[in-house]
C-alpha cells in the first residue's frame, strides 16, 4: 500500500514537472446514471431500491497523461464515484515505456484483464448498454499494483494484442455481504484477443494465492480444525490458489452487434464455491439510435464435502451432526443462481454524449440475502437512465 | 453573365456534394498504401509506413467537410463509433488520436514541410507540393 502511494506520488510529481514533459493531456469522462427497482426486495445484486436513485453508479473521471518523451508516459486517472460519495480516487496510476514498436511494459496501479470490457468498465461510451452485464463483471476488486507487458502483432490478417500481468491487491473483500481485508498474493495473468474485420475474440486466464480471513469462513475452520485436526486449512481462505478463465467473441457486422463472454471462478481448497457465468447481447445501429437486448446468467456449482465423518461435539451443535453433514449445508447454503433480461436503447444525441435506457428484468433464485429459492425464484425489475459523456 | 453566374454555382455545387477526398503525403514520399493500410494508420493500428519509416497522421477538425466523408468512407466509421473507438484506448493508456488542424490548407502546408506526415482533405484544393496517394 505504501509503495502504492509512493509510486503515485512520483507519477504525479513526473506529470507536472516543468522539466521532462513534452506534451500533457488531459481527458475525462462521466455518467450520470439514475435507477429505480419495481420492487422493493433488497437484492444484493441490484443497487437500486424502489426509489429513485442517482448515487449508485453515476462518475465523474479524469485522466491525465504526460508524454515524457523517448516512449516514457505517465498516466493517472482519478474517478468520483456516487457510491463512494463522489470522493475522487485514484483508479489508475501508471508509468508506460516504449520498449519498441510491439512491446510496451506499465508498472503502477493498473486494471486487471479479466473480461473484455474490463480496460474501460468505467467508460460507459464506449459500451452500448449502461453498465456491463452484472452477472458477468461480478468480481468486486478491479485493479491490480504490479507489472504489465503489452505486446502487438499481427499474423497475416488478424491483429493479435496480449497483456501479460504480475502484481497483487489489496482489497476489502465481500464488503456487501461481510467486509474483509483480505491479499490476493502473486497475481498473474495473461488476456490474449484477436481481431480481423468484423470478428475478435479474446480468452484471459488469472491465477493467484487468495488470503481472505472473513469472518464467517474462519469460524467454519475452527470447528472443522477442533474435529479435524489439520484439516480447517481445507476452510479457510488461507492463501488457497484460485483462478479464473474467461473467454468471448464479438461480432461487429455492418449494423449487428453481437456480444457474449463466459467466464468460470473457483478457489481450492476452501469453503467456496466454484461459479460460472455468461451473458449474449445483441444489438443494431440505425444511425444514432441502437436498440439493444441481453441475457445474462450466473450460478454456482454444487460442491460434495469429504472432510471427515467425525461427529461434532454437543457444545458446537447439539444435534451432533457429522462434520461433513455439517459442511454440505453450509456449502449447500452459499448455492445461488442470478439471472436477467435487459431491453435498452442507446442514442447518440451528440458526439461526445450518448443518452441510453434500459429496463432489466432479474431473478435472484438464491442470494446471500436468501431471498427466493430454487423452487421459488424472487424477481424484480429495474428501470435505468443514463448520460455517458467523454471529454 | 447570367451563363457566368450559373456555372460558378454549378462548380460550387459541385465541389460541396462531389469534391473527393484525396490522402496525400510529402512528394518524396515513394509508398504506396491501399486503403486499409491507410486506415490502420489513422486508427493507430500500424505507426509506419511501408518502408518503414515513421507516418505521423493528421486529423482535420471534426467540424470539417473532409473529416467527416474520410471517417465515412476511409475508416467506415460514425463519428460517434470513431469517438467510442478512441476513448476505448485513450482511457486504457493504450493510445491517442491523431492530432487535428482546422482545415485543408492547415494539412496542404504540413504534409509540403514534413515527409512523415500522412493527411487528407478534398481534392478540389490539392497543389502540386503535395503527391496524392488514393481518393475516396
Amino acid at each position: 500500500m505504501k509503495l502504492l502511494h509512493i509510486s503515485i506520488l512520483i507519477i504525479i510529481s513526473m506529470i507536472f514537472s516543468p522539466v521532462a514533459i513534452s506534451e500533457v493531456r488531459i481527458n475525462g469522462f462521466a455518467s450520470i446514471v439514475a435507477g429505480q427497482d419495481t420492487d422493493d426486495k433488497g437484492f444484493t445484486n441490484s443497487p437500486y431500491t424502489d426509489d429513485i436513485d442517482f448515487k449508485p453508479e453515476s462518475k465523474f473521471a479524469l485522466q491525465i497523461s504526460a508524454d515524457l518523451s523517448q516512449g516514457l508516459s505517465a498516466i493517472a486517472q482519478i474517478i468520483a464515484r456516487g457510491s463512494n460519495d463522489f470522493d475522487a480516487e485514484f483508479e489508475w496510476a501508471y508509468l508506460s515505456y516504449e520498449l519498441n514498436d510491439a512491446h510496451t511494459i506499465r508498472a503502477g496501479k493498473l486494471r486487471l484483464p479479466f473480461y473484455k470490457y474490463s480496460d474501460y468498465l468505467d467508460v460507459g461510451y464506449a459500451y452500448p448498454w449502461i453498465r456491463p452485464p452484472r452477472a458477468m463483471y461480478s468480481l468486486t476488486f478491479s485493479t491490480y499494483e504490479g507489472l504489465s507487458l503489452l505486446s502487438n502483432f499481427s499474423l497475416s490478417d488478424w491483429d493479435i494484442s496480449s497483456n501479460i500481468i504480475y502484481g497483487n491487491v489489496e482489497d476489502t473483500f465481500f464488503e456487501t455481504t461481510n467486509p474483509t481485508d483480505g491479499k490476493l498474493k502473486d497475481i498473474y495473468g495473461i488476456n490474449i484477443q484477436a481481431s480481423k474485420d468484423w470478428f475478435s475474440a479474446y480468452v484471459a486466464y488469472v491465477g493467484t494465492d487468495v488470503y481472505i480471513p472473513t469472518s464467517s469462513i474462519e469460524s467454519v475452520a475452527q470447528i472443522t480444525e477442533s474435529v479435524s485436526p489439520g484439516s480447517g486449512t481445507k476452510i479457510s481462505l488461507d492463501s488457497d490458489y484460485g483462478d479464473f478463465l474467461g473467454l468471448g467473441f464479438t461480432i461487429d457486422y455492418g449494423s449487428w452487434l453481437f456480444n457474449t463472454e463466459w467466464s468460470t471462478i473457483s478457489i481450492e481448497e476452501s469453503l467456496t464455491l466454484d461459479n460460472e457465468q455468461w451473458y449474449a447481447s445483441l444489438a443494431y445501429r440505425f444511425d444514432e439510435i441502437m436498440p439493444y437486448i441481453t441475457y445474462q446468467t450466473t450460478e454456482s456449482k454444487r460442491k460434495i464435502a469429504s472432510i471427515s465423518d467425525s461427529l461434532l461435539p454437543a457444545q458446537i451443535h447439539p444435534a451432533q451432526p457429522p462434520l461433513n453433514n455439517f459442511l454440505q449445508s453450509i456449502l449447500d447454503g452459499q448455492m445461488f443462481e442470478y439471472n436477467a433480461y435487459t431491453i435498452g436503447v442507446k442514442y447518440d444525441f451528440h458526439s461526445s454524449a450518448a443518452l441510453k435506457f434500459e429496463y432489466n428484468r432479474y431473478e435472484d433464485i438464491i442470494d446471500i440475502g436468501s431471498l427466493g429459492s430454487f423452487e421459488a425464484p424472487e424477481s424484480s425489475g429495474n428501470f435505468s437512465v443514463a448520460i455517458d459523456l467523454v471529454f | 453573365m447570367k451563363l457566368k453566374l450559373s456555372l460558378l454555382a454549378l462548380t460550387c455545387c459541385s465541389h460541396l456534394v462531389f469534391a473527393d477526398i484525396a490522402v496525400i503525403v510529402h512528394p518524396s514520399n515513394s509508398n504506396s498504401m491501399d486503403a486499409s493500410a491507410i486506415s490502420r494508420l489513422f486508427l493507430g493500428k500500424s505507426k509506419k509506413f511501408p518502408d518503414g519509416s515513421v507516418a505521423i497522421p493528421l486529423n482535420q477538425i471534426e467540424a470539417s467537410n473532409a473529416t467527416g466523408q474520410f471517417n465515412s468512407k476511409a475508416l467506415k466509421k460514425s463519428s460517434s463509433q470513431l469517438k467510442a473507438y478512441w476513448s476505448k484506448l485513450v482511457f486504457t493508456g493504450k493510445g491517442s488520436p491523431p492530432k487535428s488542424v482546422d482545415n485543408n490548407d492547415a494539412v496542404l502546408d504540413l504534409v509540403a514541410s514534413n515527409p512523415n506526415i500522412i493527411g487528407y482533405v478534398d481534392s478540389n484544393v490539392l497543389t502540386d507540393k503535395v503527391k496524392v496517394l488514393t481518393t475516396f
